[in-house]
């Protein structure tokens, strides 16, 4: 099973397959207050033959690495497919996961989100702010 | 095929898998408790 993409984004739902996405390609986040809590969602695309996927479960990761490139944290999970059709067995097939991910950003600077499905990683940089951009007023 | 949504929460090292309704309602719960932070995509503007 492999990692196709992933889509950090503030709204996500998957339905038959398809992921609707709102806000897609976030990368910057602006926290004015405490605590400095990141929340995020993403769309996750993964392939695989169709035996892969009807087979044993498959370990999923998410890490978080802190501007200095420690580990925050770890979190695994297993993974699943309940295949109900396939069209064509003898090509790979994609599976689209909604997911979430949250995290305290002590400090400002970039944040490595990091995914990892068997062998297949994706890491994303979450630059985080501990202020507003200039010219706004936080919202609400 | 049908896919479940997971949530990795590192504040509370939790990871809840869930389905269906249940799914949708705490992804948009996670929307909601966003609304006082700012997101953008691209380099930062200071």
């Amino acid at each position: 099973m492999n990692i196709e993409w992933v889509i950090p984004c503030r709204f996500v739902e998957v339905h038959d397959n398809l992921a609707t996405i709102i806000g897609g390609g976030i990368d910057n986040f602006w926290l004015p207050n405490e605590p400095r809590i990141v929340q995020a969602m993403f769309a996750l695309r993964l392939t695989a033959m169709p035996e892969e996927l009807a087979g044993q479960p498959h370990r999923l990761v998410n890490e978080i690495r802190s501007p200095s490139d420690e580990v925050i944290n770890r979190a695994e999970a297993e993974l699943g497919a309940q295949v109900d059709e396939v069209l064509n067995p003898e090509w790979l097939q994609g599976l689209t996961l909604a997911g979430g991910v949250q995290f305290q950003a002590n400090e400002p600077g970039t944040y490595t989100v990091t995914h990892r499905v068997d062998d297949s990683e994706h890491s994303l940089p979450f630059h985080i702010h501990h202020n507003v951009p200039a010219g706004t007023q936080p919202p609400g | 095929m049908q896919a479940p949504t997971i949530i990795f929460d590192h504040v509370n090292s939790t990871v809840t898998i869930l389905g269906g309704e249940d799914a949708t309602a705490k992804l948009a719960e996670m929307a909601a408790t966003q609304q006082n932070v700012v997101t953008t995509s691209g380099q930062p503007h200071q």
